[in-house]
């Protein structure tokens, strides 16, 4: 036993998160679970409850890890999303230094790449982004459909990305409309807007009371000392970069949605207490080229006061051409999406779970063909406008 | 022929058409009709037999809570309350401290000196009835009780919760005992020796204390409990001797579980699971062995459990898993303060309890997990220290206080758990008639 568990990790140590992530691939998983199990987390694909599995990837064997149903609008019980824990039912396991991993199932995008490319130009920004690719899901052996394996938002990732994991990390709810607004002094309003996930046996007070001053101060500070006082909770450089790359990615449910902000977990810095926004689940990015740069930023109060400090203004405006830029640079975003539909082809149509037809899949690549062309133009226009 | 009436009820009872909560009311009136019929029986018979009977028939009075028709008939209504206070909690964040765990009310009888018999059910719950059974007398070494009671395992499990040492029975006896269940019993006792031996229902309609509720499907599976307990004592009531009482004794329990998360749960004081149900498959086997020595004011007394799980077809590929094993122990001191022994006056006892109840399986060797289909189930354990006063102000009211201090052990270190151990504090005031 002892021997094969070397064997397996020398296995692991010679293939790295890199080879995992690796979009050049399309990647393959078999998962092994009780058929029961399965039948039972498909059934019952609202709850978190987690299942016993065997996780295999490329030629490595994972016991024991711990699977659940997850999503919010992306549930189902035909083309389950899925969380791999691999340190639920052992807190010592991992799987090449991961913790978990998320399957997303793809089923809220005809395209199935939406997510895929826009975490890519974010990273191509220097953005701390999730890492992606393909991957063909096997469950008992059995073709389950084409996923996206994303590395999830947790401590290892914010090390990896910020090179310190040790503060306190919140993945963001969406509950109702918030723009940004100051919610009152009742810290149990913030808690299940941005849920712990870490440092979860601090108090309510250490954990909430910086975010309710971040937005005390973002609603009330005087307009001459906004930029100063803000910068105090939260990274206002960082945040500018990221709101303006998904500007320019037509991203319509993200910081500045259509409905409020939403897709975003708030890291707190341990040294200095200052919080950044981490980008997730862009699977409503490039909604359409003519999509307006200034979406939603009226309505929400940290964009709306940060356009009309002019320093900030300027910044978020050279976000934008930078992003612009970068995905324009050697005809990267055209290229990129053809790249991926052409990998995913196959298995797109060959997966029996997905929501949508192949002629559908087919018109939603030809849609972002079509943005890839006219974004570019258009942002470039509104910059010049509004700048 | 009683008795064949009453197995005959419970019988019936083994495959509800029309939902558990159906089958449970269906099976209590065909208890109670077949407990009528095994008094009305039996009775007329055992009158022959017993020549104070007639006698004293005619002779009817109360006497001492007690409604008697000379020895033909006694009843006995009762009702007993317990009301609890918890003093401290381990977190602080208990806002209701105030609980009510015991309201009954019953009543006990006998026939002719023959049949005895019980009834009683909690005044407010969602399955009130608790024992319903009747007892017929062939001799003293020859006993049968038919009707619903629980099953003989563990003493402390069988011991009244009225009459326990302290507010709770160990962590071990509450989680590994079988309870109540539908069933036929033949016991006696001799001068030094006794035993139980039974045949149990232990299936659809009633929840197991011990599965945490769940309620056990049959899936089409005859599903059935078998128990037995034997008891030694080579030493009773000996007032001279260093050693006042002295008992031995083993029990063991076979039955089917069906296939599910029906494996045995662990709870801390607080009610929080730390244990989760595991998957299990086939045979549950228990066995315990007890004894107990009493000289003077001091009493010891102890149990060791364990409880077996197969767990056929239950791991990920579909192939057996090594069975699930829960061990417990406990050990009990009591000092009499105050008071003697043998007699419902005014007593305080001080007492000190240690429990263990601990969780594994007999895969050892390969990676631990904590999942409900590994292989080897990392190990866990609760260990808990229970400190307590039991003041019998009389024969009707009791007040009791203790102080438990419990702690979980993770010896692999599996899981992220608090080092160190929680207080909680507790006082209970009991009456009863």
């Amino acid at each position: 036993m002892a021997l094969s568990s070397l064997v397996v990790a020398a296995s692991a140590n010679a293939q790295t998160t890199d080879d995992l992530f690796n979009g050049a691939v399309l990647q393959s998983i078999q998962v092994t679970m009780h058929s029961r199990d399965w039948e039972t987390l498909r059934a019952n694909f609202t709850s978190n409850d987690f299942y016993p599995a065997d996780v295999t990837w490329n030629g490595l064997r994972v016991r024991n890890v711990g699977v659940r149903s997850r999503g919010l609008g992306s549930r189902s019980g035909i083309k389950p999303g899925l969380e791999l824990n691999f340190a639920h039912y052992s807190s010592r396991s991992e799987f090449l230094g991961l913790k978990s991993l998320v399957l997303d199932n793809l089923t809220t995008d005809p395209s199935m790449i939406r997510e895929r490319v826009a975490m890519e130009l974010l990273r191509r920004l220097g953005i701390p982004a999730s890492r992606e690719a393909h991957t063909q899901l096997y469950v008992n052996g059995q073709y389950a459909g084409l996923y996206a394996v994303v590395e999830p938002v947790d401590s290892t990732f914010v090390a990896r990305t910020l090179g310190d994991g040790s503060g306190a990390l919140f993945e963001y709810h969406w509950l109702q409309p918030f723009f940004a607004t100051y919610l009152g002094d009742n810290l149990d309003i913030y808690r299940p807007l941005f849920e712990a996930r870490s440092q979860q046996t601090k108090s309510t007070f250490d954990l909430y009371d910086p975010i309710r001053e971040l937005f005390r101060t973002i609603n009330d500070a005087p307009a001459d000392t906004f930029r100063d006082a803000v910068n105090k909770y939260l990274d206002l450089e960082s945040t500018l970069r990221l709101l303006a790359a998904e500007s320019f990615l037509a991203e319509w449910d993200g910081v500045l949605g259509y409905a409020g902000m939403n897709n975003f977990y708030l890291y707190r810095d341990a040294a200095t207490g200052q919080s950044r926004m981490l980008p997730w689940d862009a699977d409503h990015a490039m909604i359409g080229a003519e999509y307006p740069l200034l979406s939603g930023a009226n309505e929400n109060v940290l964009m709306r006061r940060s356009l009309e400090d002019p320093v900030l203004r300027q910044r978020y405006f050279s976000s934008v051409s930078e992003a612009m830029q970068s995905a324009a640079a050697g005809d990267w975003l055209a290229r990129e999406i053809a790249a991926e539909a052409q990998q995913i082809r196959e298995s797109a149509w060959a997966d029996p779970t997905k929501p949508y037809s192949n002629e559908e899949f087919d018109a939603a690549i030809a849609e972002l063909t079509v943005f890839a062309q006219k974004r570019f133009a258009f942002v470039a226009k509104q910059i010049e406008t509004l700048r | 022929m009683a008795i064949l009436a009453t197995t005959s009820a419970i019988g019936s009872c083994a495959s509800p058409p029309h939902g558990e909560g159906f089958a449970v009311r269906r099976c209590i009136l065909r208890l109670a009709n077949a407990l009528l019929v095994t008094m009305l029986v039996a009775a007329p018979a055992l009158a022959q037999n017993s020549t104070n009977s007639a006698q004293d028939s005619g002779t009817i009075r109360w006497d001492d809570g007690s409604f008697r028709a000379g020895d033909a008939l006694r009843l006995e209504p009762h009702a007993r309350f317990q009301t609890d206070m918890l003093l401290r909690d381990p977190d602080g964040s208990v806002d209701d401290r105030f609980d009510w765990p015991r309201r009954r009310i019953g009543l006990d009888g006998e026939l002719f000196s023959r049949v005895e018999f019980q009834i009683e059910r909690e005044l407010e719950d969602d399955t009130p009835w608790r024992d319903i059974y009747g007892d017929v007398k062939i001799s003293r070494a020859i006993r049968v009780r038919a009707g619903r009671f629980k099953v003989p395992f563990s003493t402390e499990q069988t011991t009244s919760g009225f009459d326990l040492d302290f507010l709770e029975r160990p962590s071990a006896v509450e989680a590994m005992s079988p309870s109540r269940d539908l069933g036929v019993m033949v016991h006696g006792r001799s001068d030094r020796f006794k035993y139980e031996a039974g045949v149990f229902r232990h299936s659809d309609g009633y929840t197991l204390p011990s599965d945490d509720g769940v309620t056990l499907p049959s899936n089409g599976r005859r599903l059935g409990l078998v128990a037995g307990r034997v008891a030694f004592a080579p030493i009773r009531d000996d007032k001279d001797g260093f050693t006042r009482d002295l008992e031995f004794g083993a029990a063991v329990t076979r039955s089917t579980v069906p296939e599910g998360l029906h494996g045995i749960v662990g709870h801390t004081i607080a009610d929080t699971r730390f244990f989760e149900h595991m998957y299990v498959n086939g045979a549950r086997t228990r066995l315990g062995v007890n004894g107990k020595w009493a000289a003077g004011q001091v009493t010891l007394k102890g149990e060791l459990l364990q409880v077996t799980d197969e767990r056929q077809a239950q791991a990920i590929s579909g192939e057996d898993l090594s069975s699930l094993i829960t061990r417990g122990a406990y050990l009990t001191g009591i000092w009499r303060a105050y008071g003697k022994h043998g007699h419902k006056k005014a007593s305080v006892d001080i007492a000190a309890r240690f429990d263990r109840l601990s969780f594994g399986s007999g895969n050892q060797t390969d990676e631990p997990f904590t999942n409900p289909r590994a292989d080897h189930v990392a190990p866990l354990s609760q260990r808990t220290w229970t400190f307590g006063a039991t003041w019998n102000i009389n024969r009707w009211v009791r007040v009791q206080g203790n102080a438990i201090r419990d702690q979980l052990v993770d010896p692999l270190g599996v899981r992220d758990l608090a080092p160190t151990g929680q207080w909680t504090a507790l006082g209970r005031l009991q009456f009863g008639l």
